[in-house]
């Protein structure tokens, strides 16, 4: 199902997908953010990039700021973003579960 | 090149400069570790602020609020008549006299489309107008709660660049007139660079208005009545710049139907070619400027999309 959180994360390489990915493991600031998507995806993101999703994570209210002096602002999944997250994977398992089935079928196949 | 990160925070708005402007730098700091940036990521940089100031108009982003879609759609349209002003100047110099190269028996079809070209210019112009002296209330409540200073910058290179096209129209005019009709269409080629320069200087003044207009209507309070009605006026302006875009493109067809040799300025029956140089341009301009208001018009359309998603 796409819902307003989840138009435009659809792709498995889209920014914000990827952040929300990595803030599931725990609250990140910017530069731990792209250290880990680079890690688990091996999409490295430019810093403008980084930020143009996080900015339009938090106003669409996926992601919140974690209270903090330091100049390194920490962020973490709302559970709006939990939901978004979930909703999005359920779905790309959906469709990797059918492109799988229909693979193996084209190979027993006439 | 200054090449400290700060200095790449202006591209973007200073509203997002206010709430990201020190994490970001923070984490510039920690990606480079001493070392400089390159030209490519600064240039990444500068396009994501740019961006960042798209989305803060409202000309992009599916997370806008209708009033804000309106608002980016609008300013669209706007920058697309600027773009369509510099065309349409720029026909009517190419359109000069076009009827004494044409028989009269094949002229009116030109003449049509020429007076079809200047009546869209006109209400296209007209709307324009209608459309600022809409926002002018809240253009004087911004400038009485001290909004001066917020477009001060903007306003002010706007005058500076107008009024130096002021002193070298009257210089070229001047000019012109210990000029005879041959060494004013390109029989003397200083003449022709001045006026190739003043013409130039006439486009970045007119691109300042149009940047300062945007600057101050992106940062005033308009309320929603408004912004309707500034869209419909918007959706009015685009409509005459296609209708204007339409009418110079038939014009040229017919010109260059009936009297091709009029575009290379030679003597009658003497040239089939009815390529021109100058018209090219204007019609390009023309076309990106249509673009640039269909892409205004889809804005403000999409602003009942978002009135259901932000009631």
């Amino acid at each position: 199902m796409v819902t307003n959180a989840t138009r435009g994360l659809r792709r498995p390489n889209d920014p914000s997908l990827l952040l929300l990915t990595s803030l599931a493991s725990g609250p990140k600031h910017g530069y731990a953010l792209l250290k880990d998507v680079e890690g688990f995806a091996g999409v490295t993101l430019g810093p403008g990039t980084l930020y143009g999703a996080l900015t339009r994570l938090e106003e669409q209210g996926l992601i919140e700021p974690v209270g903090s002096d330091e100049r390194r602002q920490p962020y973490r999944l709302t559970a709006s973003g939990a939901v978004a997250l979930r909703e999005v994977t359920s779905e790309m398992r959906r469709l990797a579960r059918v492109g799988a089935t229909r693979l193996r079928l084209a190979q027993v196949g006439p | 090149m200054n090449r400290r990160p700060e200095r790449l925070l202006r591209w973007y708005p200073s509203a997002w400069r206010a709430r990201y402007g020190e994490e970001f730098l923070a984490l510039l700091e920690d990606q480079l570790d001493g070392e400089g940036l390159g030209w490519w990521p600064r240039a990444r940089i500068a396009a994501a602020g740019l961006r960042e100031r798209f989305h803060e108009s409202g000309i992009v982003g599916e997370a806008a609020s209708s009033d804000a879609r309106r608002r980016g759609g609008s300013l669209l349209v706007l920058a697309a008549w600027a773009g369509m002003v510099v065309g349409g100047v720029g026909l009517a110099k190419s359109a000069e006299h076009f009827s004494g190269a044409m028989a009269f028996s094949t002229r009116a079809d030109a003449q049509v489309a020429y007076d079809v070209a200047v009546g869209a210019g006109l209400v296209g112009s007209l709307l324009v107008v209608v459309a600022a002296l809409t926002c002018l209330p809240a253009f004087v409540r911004f400038i009485a709660s001290g909004g001066w200073t917020h477009v001060r910058g903007a306003v002010t290179r706007a005058l500076a660049a107008s009024a130096l096209l002021g002193v070298a129209t009257l210089g070229l005019v001047w000019w012109a007139h210990h000029l005879s009709a041959s060494q004013r269409n390109g029989g003397d080629a200083a003449y022709g660079v001045a006026f190739l320069l003043v013409a130039a200087l006439g486009v970045v003044a007119l691109s300042l208005w149009t940047a300062a207009a945007m600057n101050t209507v992106t940062t005033m309070e308009i309320d929603s009545l408004v912004w309707r009605v500034e869209g419909l006026l918007a959706v009015g302006v685009a409509g005459a710049a296609a209708c204007l875009t339409a009418s110079a493109l038939a014009w040229w067809l017919d010109v260059g139907r009936h009297a091709p040799w009029f575009f290379q300025g030679t003597a009658p029956k003497t040239s089939h070619f009815p390529w021109s140089t100058p018209m090219t341009l204007n019609v390009a301009i023309m076309l990106v400027s249509l673009v640039v208001a269909g892409w205004g018009v889809s804005r403000i359309a999409s602003a009942r999309l978002a009135l259901a998603s932000h009631p």
